[in-house]
């Protein structure tokens, strides 16, 4: 696979989100305002790219006995790097995403990706993938950000966008309405693919 | 063998370079984000005290009560907590000593759930309690929001807990300093 498609993987046919389901509880709780969204799928890039930079240099040293164990004391790291600097330099945006910086250290994306590509491909390839995944888990997210936030407060990146006229739905930014989201935009999305198919298939 | 030996090398060297590179990094930020924590007390204290002069900050049993001056009355601020229904509610409360009022209310911290619970960091709620005397009964003084009995109820008895901590506290500094005037 060239780098381009590696990149692109990411982006699309290994969707974190709405492919491959990875990652579910940032996606689910903090998707309430587009910002939080937007700033969680950065600080999962910044994570995803250091820590397979480290692991795919380190690859061929690590005993596979001790793999688990080495890759979370590296992505640990780089979760602590980013906790502490987005207290320093962001604080605000650090008290809304509180507890679920730290808590990135336990998204299965980020282990998932160091097990299954850093640890078997070069750096160049890894950094690729970590790229590709990252864009495409920030992008997912500040997507179902946005409709929560649009519906539930009627805003999205805190400008106005419905006015007074919308009966603004609470719920959306309340846990039920992640999950409500997340569905409908997953029906909608595996419903395209659907019609895409048989397009194809009626083509030929 | 030799791997059981490589195995422990491994990691224990990857895990001292991570302890090195994380010392740094919170030698570096841990100020910064004390600097913050600070501007916040500060900012919140000029909001429930309002102006102020000669502030001294107290340790009485662990807490830290701000005192001071506005317009040569005594002034105090603490901070107290009770919980709420996602967790702990932090609240400032700011109050003139000797007239044995509140000036101000001011919502530090919660985790209440939002568009229902965050009804108490709005003005229209934390204005109730200004100029409340201190032997006043804020649970029937001060109206809780309906749907959010729970959060608002926190923020009362975090209130009466401030109250009640300043008078054992500094009671007997305010009558000191009304004989002085005699």
């Amino acid at each position: 696979m060239s780098l381009l498609n590696i990149f692109k993987n990411g982006l699309w046919n290994e969707h974190p989100i709405f492919r491959l389901l990875l990652g579910m509880c940032p996606v689910l709780a903090v998707t309430t305002t587009a910002e939080n969204g937007l700033a969680m799928g950065l600080a999962t890039t910044f994570v995803l790219v250091s820590s397979e930079i480290v692991i795919s240099l380190l690859r061929n040293v690590i005993p596979a006995r001790v793999r688990i164990p080495s890759f979370i004391v590296v992505i640990a790291t780089f979760v602590t790097i980013v906790d502490y600097t987005m207290m320093a330099f962001a604080p605000a945006i650090a008290e809304s995403l509180s507890i679920f910086i730290p808590l990135i250290v336990v998204n299965c994306l980020i282990l998932g990706r160091n097990e299954a590509f850093a640890s078997r491909n070069t750096t160049l390839r890894s950094i690729m993938d970590a790229l590709g995944m990252g864009v495409g888990f920030t992008w997912g997210l500040v997507i179902l950000a946005a409709v929560r936030e649009l519906l539930g407060t009627g805003e999205v990146f805190g400008f106005t966008i419905l006015g007074e006229w919308f009966p603004t739905w609470n719920v959306m930014v309340l846990p039920p309405g992640a999950f409500i989201s997340l569905g409908v935009i997953l029906a909608l999305l595996n419903q395209l693919i659907i019609w895409r198919e048989q397009r194809i298939q009626g083509v030929k | 063998m030799k791997d059981n030996i490589k195995m422990v090398l491994v990691l224990t060297s990857i895990a001292l370079m991570s302890a090195l590179v994380l010392t740094g990094v919170y030698e570096f930020t841990a100020p910064i984000i004390e600097g913050h924590a600070q501007e916040a007390i500060a900012r919140s204290i000029s909001e429930v005290l309002g102006q102020i002069e000669d502030m001294e900050v107290l340790e009485i049993e662990g807490k830290e009560v701000y005192k001071a001056y506005r317009n040569g009355e005594l002034v105090a601020a603490v901070i107290t907590e009770a919980s709420g229904y996602g967790g702990a509610i932090q609240v400032m409360v700011g109050m003139n000593l000797e007239e044995e009022k509140i000036l101000h209310v001011n919502v530090l911290e919660h985790r209440e759930t939002p568009g229902i619970g965050t009804v108490i960091e709005e003005e229209n709620f934390t204005k109730r309690f200004a100029g409340l005397a201190f032997k006043d009964s804020y649970r029937q003084d001060v109206d809780i929001i309906s749907g959010a009995t729970v959060s608002t109820r926190a923020v009362i008895t975090a209130v009466e807990r401030a109250v009640e901590f300043i008078q054992k506290h500094l009671g007997d500094e305010i009558q000191l300093e009304n004989r002085g005037d005699l």
